[in-house]
């Protein structure tokens, strides 16, 4: 009885955990779609953009969203 | 707009009027001087706040009657209740005394000026304290220059008795052409009409003459020569009496508002004692007979009789006064409110907030908010911007190229008005919430704490910026107000990038907009530091400039640190659950580096 009780507890703890990770996984999904949009859209900005300073700031915002959604993608993978 | 025409209208009627009488143009400078004085005297009495000075008045002033003999001794050693009560004036406004026991001591100088009285006429002695006023002002000057904080608070304080005396001298003088139109004897009436009279006359001759004691001798000589009555003769004491606070009414124009509450309370009490006096005139005229017969005064000893008249009074008025020290101290305290600058309070932060972990959480968070607003106002005016022209579509270095010229901001009073009372307010208010609440809610509050402190870091070192920001902007040297253009303009476009995140739709990844941001406050710290070095390289600025220019990058630096990291938290807070996700993509250092590597 008492080890049956333990292994209940057991079951309950790993599917909490599976849980967890599940909504965590769905999140970060949400966050990449939202960045691959911020993507695009400053990739039409950089497009009909002419000021250097501005491009240049553009470009680099790129490559940090670019930075984030492969770390994202890395992270679901992962799991 | 009346203000704004007040000065310059005070100027012209002051000009106009040096011009027309030579007198006038001396008694305000006499004024000038006197005021100055008491300015320097404070100066000097605030060197000891906190010291040796503070010690032994708390210990001489610590109660009512040790306060009450502070002042008749005091003022029986400098023979002046004038320059008691500006100097006791000047203690209550650098904090050295509390009103109860600065009320007691003109109280008791009031007492101690009648020993004038006695020494002139008992021993022809007239103590001239205005004759050390030259070597005051001398070793006065010498010991401000000197480095040590206590040689230079004795410095401020002989230069200020100096030029006290230096301010009487000159509206003594500029008075002098008045004093020949007191004729004593022109309003002989008999009965109380006569005495108001002669009351008026002495208040009017002390002004003038800007001494009771000046005042006592023309009442004596005039005795003598029986100009005037006996009973004139006593009106024309108690109208001195009266007169002597108008020394303490000038001094107190400089003082704040405790010095302007003593002033008061001086006026109160030689009032109430001269109507006293007038009142019960002949019942003093039989005491005065009563104590000089016992004495062994002789009876036409009009000398002597006035001193006893005038100490009798005087008396009279402490021993009537005193049981009401205390109310006249509130009611001054009343009377005489502080105008203080409006402070914004918080918006946000209710009893009923407390009620619930997350509703106090919630107020909190939006009163740091509100606490940010107001501290963008303040930043985006130092850097010659409105918030709203940070907040437009409109270009800013269009702008910033119109505006080369930026009007100061007076910080401190900003600060105190619109930054202090919240930050104060959310301290409190955190302090006051139970934290055994679960551990989310009280991690959060911690956090949004230190978003509030984020922001006051931020004002302070827009404080600092704000100096040679306003030196450097319209500097003969292009190189130098060029960068402090980009200074402001960099800071502006920072603002306008964070606004522009905070009202983003894309709630949840908002702090994730952050990382690009980090970047370039790195990089532009490095481009403005190496610009720096080329410029002090190639001798387009001194180096000077280019250290304080080093300063102030390091300033802006902490500015846009402060705020990055206050919407970090505060966003960290907003969302918890959504933030978490969030957080695991945010880029660490390494990636950040990496990034500025490859764009390079």
């Amino acid at each position: 009885m008492k080890q049956k009780k333990l292994l209940d507890k057991l079951k309950t703890f790993f599917d909490s955990d599976a849980r967890e990770r599940e909504q965590q996984n769905s999140d970060i999904k949400d966050i990449l779609k939202k960045l691959k949009k911020r993507e695009r859209k400053l990739k039409e900005k950089l497009a009909s953009e002419k000021n250097a300073e501005k491009r240049k700031h553009f470009k680099q915002e790129i490559d940090v969203v670019y930075a984030q959604r492969k770390k994202g993608i890395k992270l679901i993978k992962e799991q | 707009m009346f203000k704004k025409i007040l000065l310059p209208s005070i100027f012209v009627v002051l000009a106009y009027g040096f011009w027309i009488s030579p007198d006038f143009k001396q008694i305000a400078a006499g004024v000038a001087i006197f005021l100055f004085g008491m300015l320097s005297l404070e100066q000097g009495f605030r060197a000891f706040t906190g010291g040796a000075l503070e010690k032994i008045l708390r210990h001489t002033t610590g109660s009512l009657w040790k306060s009450l003999g502070f002042g008749v001794v005091s003022t029986t050693v400098l023979q002046s209740s004038s320059l008691v009560s500006v100097i006791t004036i000047s203690f209550l406004s650098a904090g050295l005394i509390g009103l109860a026991a600065g009320v007691g001591i003109i109280f008791g100088a009031n007492l101690g000026t009648t020993t004038g009285a006695w020494l002139v006429a008992g021993f022809g002695l007239k103590v001239k304290i205005s004759a050390y006023a030259m070597p005051m002002l001398v070793f006065g000057v010498l010991l401000i220059f000197q480095k040590s904080k206590a040689l230079n608070g004795i410095g401020y304080i002989l230069a200020g008795l100096g030029f006290l005396f230096l301010g009487i001298h000159y509206m003594k003088e500029g008075f002098e052409a008045f004093k020949d139109t007191i004729d004593l004897s022109a309003f002989a009436i008999p009965g109380y009409r006569g005495l108001f009279i002669y009351t008026g006359i002495g208040i009017f001759a002390t002004v003038v003459m800007q001494s009771s004691h000046a005042t006592l001798v023309l009442i004596i000589t005039a005795l003598a020569a029986q100009q005037i009555s006996y009973e004139n003769g006593l009106a024309l004491a108690i109208g001195a009496n009266v007169g002597t606070t108008i020394t303490a009414i000038i001094g107190s124009l400089s003082a704040n508002i405790q010095g302007k509450r003593l002033a008061g309370a001086h006026m109160i009490f030689n009032l109430a004692t001269g109507f006293i006096a007038i009142l019960f005139i002949h019942q003093f005229v039989q005491i005065v007979d009563v104590v000089s017969a016992l004495v062994g005064i002789a009876d036409d000893d009009y000398t002597l009789k006035l001193a006893v008249f005038h100490t009798i009074f005087n008396l009279a008025g402490i021993v009537v006064m005193l049981p009401f020290i205390n109310m006249m101290v509130s009611w001054l305290e009343k009377t005489f409110t502080e105008k203080e600058p409006p402070v914004e309070q918080p918006k946000y932060l209710t009893e009923s907030a407390l009620e619930f972990a997350d509703t106090a959480v919630e107020a909190v968070r939006k009163e740091t908010l509100h606490l940010y607003d107001n501290a963008i106002e303040i930043i985006a005016n130092v850097i010659g911007f409105s918030k709203a022209e940070i907040n437009s579509d409109s270009d800013l270095e269009q702008l910033l190229n119109t505006r080369k010229k930026i009007p100061e901001v007076d910080i401190d009073a900003r600060y105190d008005k619109s930054i202090k009372g919240i930050f104060s307010a959310i301290i409190a208010f955190i302090s006051q919430v139970r934290f055994n609440w679960e551990l989310e809610q009280s991690g959060d509050l911690h956090w949004l704490r230190r978003a509030s402190r984020n922001i006051v870091e931020a004002i302070k070192s827009t404080k600092h910026l704000q100096k040679n920001l306003l030196k450097f902007s319209q500097s003969y040297n292009q190189h130098a107000s060029r960068e402090y253009q980009a200074i402001r303009l960099n800071l502006a476009l920072l603002i306008r990038e964070l606004e522009e995140i905070r009202y983003e739709s894309d709630a949840d990844i908002k702090l994730l907009s952050m990382d690009s941001i980090k970047i370039s406050i790195v990089e532009g710290e490095e481009k403005l530091n190496n610009e720096i070095d080329e410029l002090i390289r190639s001798g387009k600025i001194v180096p000077e400039t280019g250290t304080s220019l080093i300063n102030d990058s390091s300033y802006l630096f902490e500015i846009k640190s402060n705020l990055l990291e206050f919407f970090e938290t505060l966003f960290v807070a907003q969302e918890r659950e959504l933030t978490k996700a969030e957080r695991k993509l945010a880029l660490d250092d390494d990636e950040i580096t990496s990034i500025r590597g490859a764009s390079e």
